[in-house]
């Protein structure tokens, strides 16, 4: 039996556009500390045999590469590893403290404000498709609302960016108190995927 | 044969140049045998290079996120350094007291300079930490190898200037007997 099935699949290969090698990196980092080499090689055989063969390690940090191919393999990671919701937000945690990318953009982290005001920006270095924007910033009542737009994506990766998310934050403000929750989504007949953020 | 889109091959060039850039500045920055890490203005460690990890015992991983003070044995004196830094831009060779992941402590130099964008506002601050444990060790030993040597010439000078007083009172007391014969050879002529 194929660790996903077909109907799956197809909905997957809908979703368009390009994702940065970088952050397929990242994630071959995550899934090497968390499977081992021979879980990396797992992950291959799966998505060769779904007719999706891909060589993580030959993925260039800058070369772009389909959506779809990155949310197919994440729904194989969730299949064949068990991953559960915190596994994704650990590597989306992961993700932001190794990125070369969250590098690029430190000089951005220097205030609560900034931060989310380039949020569009962070996203355009990983993304070709969707938006992303910064809604009811309210710095008293330490609450902001990160929405993304015109992106389908998959639940798993929802989790992911729920973690990416948390750690850029943590960097600006206490950490503590810090939460990051997706209160609306496409895949649960959202418009957008919305995520409420308090400190 | 379809013809290339110049664009996209620019494209490409570039993101091959990057690539081998931030390669580049990977290794050097891990090369690097000083512990360095990289802060922003909340103090939050956002970068660090490996002579680090190897010296304070942490991951990377364990210390992004956290704040600078959690490598230092006092809190106040990583506030003191990052006040001076702030005001001063630039601090090299301050003394610390470092705390690494298994509880050992470490004298150590800290160095700090700041990082500021094109508009040269600060965004961020560079630490480093250079190990002086042997050094100060050195430091003491030789500070105590002096402290017992000046005890011993002490106590030679004492010796030494009984021997002198000792001596003079000798060399006047055979003066005052030579005077004493002096005055009884007159006395007897």
């Amino acid at each position: 039996m194929a660790v996903v099935s077909q109907e799956e699949i197809e909905k997957i290969k809908k979703i368009e556009g390009k994702v940065i090698g970088q952050s397929i990196q990242e994630d071959i980092h995550f899934i090497l500390q968390k499977e081992g080499d021979k879980g990396l090689e797992r992950l291959e055989i799966e998505m060769a045999k779904l007719g999706h063969p891909f060589e993580f390690k030959e993925a260039k940090k800058f070369q772009w590469y389909p959506i779809n191919l990155n949310m197919l393999y994440l729904v194989v990671a969730k299949n064949i590893f068990q991953w559960t919701d915190d596994v994704f937000r650990e590597n989306g945690r992961f993700s932001a403290k190794i990125s070369v990318i969250a590098k690029i953009m430190m000089k951005y982290f220097i205030s609560l404000k900034r931060c989310f005001a380039e949020a569009g920006n962070f996203w355009r270095k990983y993304y070709t498709v969707g938006e992303l924007k910064t809604e009811e910033l309210n710095e008293k009542d330490r609450s902001a609302f990160l929405v993304l737009s015109d992106f389908t994506g998959h639940p798993v990766f929802c989790r992911i960016l729920e973690g990416y998310f948390w750690q850029v934050i943590s960097y600006v403000a206490p950490k503590e108190g810090l939460k990051v929750e997706e209160i609306e989504c496409t895949s649960r007949e959202g418009k957008v995927h919305k995520f409420k953020v308090t400190w | 044969m379809k013809k290339k889109d110049p664009q996209a091959i620019i494209i490409q060039q570039f993101s091959e140049d990057l690539e081998a850039l931030e390669s580049y500045t990977r290794d050097l920055w891990q090369f690097l045998p000083l512990p360095i890490c990289y802060i922003n203005p909340y103090q939050v460690i956002l970068d660090t290079n490996l002579a680090l990890e190897d010296f304070f015992g942490w991951e990377s991983l364990e210390l992004v996120g956290e704040k600078v003070e959690k490598l230092f044995v006092y809190k106040s004196r990583a506030q003191e350094i990052y006040q001076r830094v702030l005001k001063e831009k630039r601090v090299v060779n301050e003394e610390g007291e470092v705390l690494r992941k298994d509880g050992q402590k470490r004298i150590v130099n800290i160095s700090a300079s700041i990082r500021e964008n094109h508009e040269s506002h600060m965004i961020g601050f560079y630490f480093a930490f250079s190990d002086i444990g042997e050094l100060k060790k050195l430091q003491t030993e030789l500070e105590k190898k002096v402290e017992e040597r000046t005890e011993e010439l002490q106590e030679r000078n004492e010796e030494l200037e009984k021997f002198h007083k000792f001596t003079v009172g000798r060399e006047l007391k055979i003066i005052e007997l030579k005077e004493e014969i002096e005055r009884l050879k007159k006395e007897l002529t």
